[in-house]
């Protein structure tokens, strides 16, 4: 681990100011990612900013809006009566997400600002072995264990090429990606929030903005572009807009385990059934981009269709009309169609 | 960096490299070795620990952040001389062979059955699945938590 300075603060407009003097600080919420990129060198920071000790970490609610403060816990917001109530589909997709203890560690706005990943983007874990440190002390333990990764990834060493093109391409994105990335964005939430259409409240030096939860991300896979907050910027709050959305919406994560795993793929959404045809619809994907995919094109052409598995397979595949796959990874279309189904069909019951 | 723990009801001191995780701060620093070091990056469950009374990884927290937190580790969970309930459940289901994720798998036991998630076989599948044991020892473990489960009731 490279060494770095550490400064634990009391607010957001404190992390900001601390952060202003150091162009390369980063914060520290739940550490459930940080902790790991600092072990494996994917980050190194001069200064670290904790910002356990921070208070934007409460649920509220009114009459238009659920707001999650970004420091929430993420098993904290889950557990939330007002979140199970006004917006089942969160709490669904965090417990879906990694296990229960990373669950408790892990911060709402840190599970947004996760890494875009793949195995080769973390394969530095695969050439580990045998460089223990010795005790406490003389050398600190899990510090300078790790090695550089031995695998091409674009998004570890910018020109070092894509692991995945000659490689195991099962998780790869068919939506968005890049010639340099095919990785996908592994957020359960994000795409959640993407289908309630959530604000996130946002704050930096030049002060506080608004920006929709699918403008965090990218449009297209860039792998020298993470998402698009600014320097020192932080996710103080998400917003959730209360309604028919948040109310009706489910999530459903197909997986290879049956449980602590990322998705294959994920679908988010519901729709509404007037008169034997749907009269309004959300539908998101997750496991098939470097971002929450929201399927727009899925939606309108379900709009007026009879509510059948049929209807959904045609939505489906207008939505991947311009989808591109790898051989390790045409599977997607399929499971893609048949989670959309089970979704709107057959949602998901409530935990 | 000095940081201050109550770890088992003591008020410890330790003077560490900001890099040391808590995992290592109590292994290390504090002689506390029952908490085990797996894959020490938050995909294994063998270093569990309860953070304020609550599950957490001390291999994905660094020990500084820590600071003024209270910890409780495997040996902090037995009480006058007898095994928490816990811990029994394990001993009398046999839910355990090299024991090496054992630690994790009772401190993640007693998250789960606070948490109220210990109330099927499923249930407790599905809140135990942070917590690999390799030598497949998962009936017996779902098992002795189902039992200390309904021991607490």
């Amino acid at each position: 681990m490279h060494p770095f300075e550490y400064r634990k603060v009391a607010s957001a407009a404190e992390a900001i100011a601390q952060s202003a003097d150091r162009r390369d600080a980063i914060y520290l919420a739940g550490g459930t990612e940080v902790v790991n990129w600092l072990k494996d060198g994917i980050v190194t920071p001069s200064l670290l900013i904790d910002l356990s000790a921070c208070e934007f970490d409460r649920v509220s609610l009114d009459a238009e809006t659920l707001s999650i403060g970004g420091l929430a816990r993420m098993a904290t917001v889950a557990a939330d009566p007002a979140v199970q109530q006004i917006a089942p589909a969160i709490t669904q997709a965090i417990e879906a997400s990694a296990s229960p203890a990373i669950r408790q560690m892990a911060t709402i706005a840190g599970n947004l600002l996760q890494r875009t990943r793949c195995p080769y983007f973390l394969g530095a874990r695969h050439s580990a072995l045998g460089t223990r440190p010795s005790a406490l002390g003389t050398r600190p333990a899990s510090a300078e264990r790790r090695v550089p990764s031995a695998e091409p990834c674009n998004r570890r060493v910018a020109g070092s090429g894509c692991g995945v093109v000659a490689g195991d391409q099962v998780g790869a994105a068919i939506l968005g990606a890049s010639p340099g990335c095919v990785a996908t964005h592994p957020s359960d939430l994000a795409v959640v929030l993407a289908v309630l259409e959530a604000e996130l409240v946002v704050q930096g030096e030049a002060g506080r903005r608004i920006l929709g939860v699918e403008a965090l991300y990218p449009v297209t896979a860039d792998p020298a572009v993470e998402n698009t907050l600014l320097r020192g910027e932080l996710i103080t709050a998400v917003r959730v807009p209360v309604g028919r959305a948040a109310g009706r919406a489910r999530y459903l994560k197909i997986r290879r385990r049956a449980s602590f795993d990322f998705a294959l793929v994920a679908a988010a959404g519901y729709w509404l059934v007037e008169d034997g045809v749907v009269a309004d619809v959300r539908l998101g994907f997750g496991g098939v981009a470097a971002r929450p995919w929201r399927a727009r094109t899925a939606e309108a052409h379900l709009i007026g269709r009879q509510p059948t598995a049929e209807s959904v397979a045609r939505a489906v595949a207008a939505e991947l009309a311009n989808a591109v796959f790898l051989p390790g990874n045409r599977y997607k279309a399929d499971l893609l169609a048949a989670a959309a189904t089970k979704l709107l069909l057959d949602p998901p019951g409530l935990p | 960096m000095p940081v201050h723990l109550t770890v088992n009801g003591r008020a410890e001191t330790l003077d560490l490299d900001l890099r040391t995780t808590l995992l290592a701060g109590l292994r290390d620093g504090l002689g506390l070795t029952g908490t085990k070091e797996g894959c020490d990056r938050g995909e294994c469950g063998a270093c569990t620990v309860l953070v304020n009374g609550r599950p957490a990884l001390a291999c994905l927290m660094l020990a500084v952040s820590a600071e003024g937190q209270t910890i409780t580790t495997i040996e902090g969970l037995a009480a006058d001389g007898s095994l928490h309930a816990v811990q029994q459940a394990f001993v009398d289901h046999d839910a355990l062979q090299c024991g090496f994720c054992t630690p994790g798998q009772i401190m993640a036991a007693v998250g789960c059955i606070e948490a109220g998630k210990a109330g099927s076989t499923a249930e407790i599948r599905e809140w135990m699945s942070g917590n690999l044991c390799r030598c497949a020892a998962y009936p017996q473990i779902v098992a002795a938590v189902a039992a200390a489960a309904n021991v607490g009731r």
